[in-house]
């Protein structure tokens, strides 16, 4: 877990906010909404194998 | 100076999340978790040190050492609910956090129940 975790987060944030504003203004709007859906799940992908590794962690509380 | 460090990622993660929730607010959802999680990580080995002290304090005061578990697990299910409550609070499903926020009461209810068990009889040993 380091903070590049973070900033891997971030900069797909800002690329997918940017590419989306792109898209749209081509007026591509269901690409746009496909490219926004596909960059929410590969964020909630490492989401939710962070999510395991803190659970994990606060379940070692109570050995 | 590992503070610096840990308010230098919040204030980072905030800037990010502020430019991110503009457009796309479902994917400051997912910063906002990882920073919680890094930050929780940066200081887990601390946590660790506070709970062995937590420990030692028990053992010397002579404390059951089944009731200090239970403290130790009841914490980690109040920073637990408190974390997933927070959340879905930042993100606004007010409804969602009270009923988390009520489950983790009802199952620290349930796991505090041999302490008071063990309260009581105390009282009643001193009384009779």
């Amino acid at each position: 877990m380091e903070i590049y975790d973070l900033l891997k987060i971030a900069g797909i944030g800002i690329i997918v906010s940017l590419v989306g504003s792109l898209l749209s203004q081509a007026g591509r709007k269901e690409q746009e909404s496909l490219f926004t859906l596909m960059g929410f799940m590969i964020v909630m992908m490492m989401v939710v194998g962070l999510m395991t590794k803190f659970f994990a962690a606060v379940q070692t509380f109570a050995r | 100076m590992e503070i610096v460090k840990i308010v230098g990622i919040g204030l980072l993660a905030g800037m990010l999340i502020i430019l991110i929730k503009q457009k796309k607010p479902e994917l400051a959802f997912g910063l906002s978790i990882a920073t919680t999680v890094l930050i929780f990580m940066l200081m887990l080995v601390r946590i660790f040190q506070v709970i062995d002290f937590m420990q030692a304090l028990g053992a010397r005061a002579k404390v059951d050492a089944t009731h200090m578990s239970t403290v130790l697990k009841i914490i980690g299910i109040a920073y637990v609910t408190d974390f997933g409550s927070q959340v879905l609070q930042d993100s606004g499903e007010k409804a969602v956090a009270s009923k988390v926020e009520m489950a983790g009461k009802v199952i620290i209810i349930l796991m505090s129940v041999p302490i008071m068990m063990a309260i009581l009889d105390t009282v009643l040993r001193l009384l009779g």
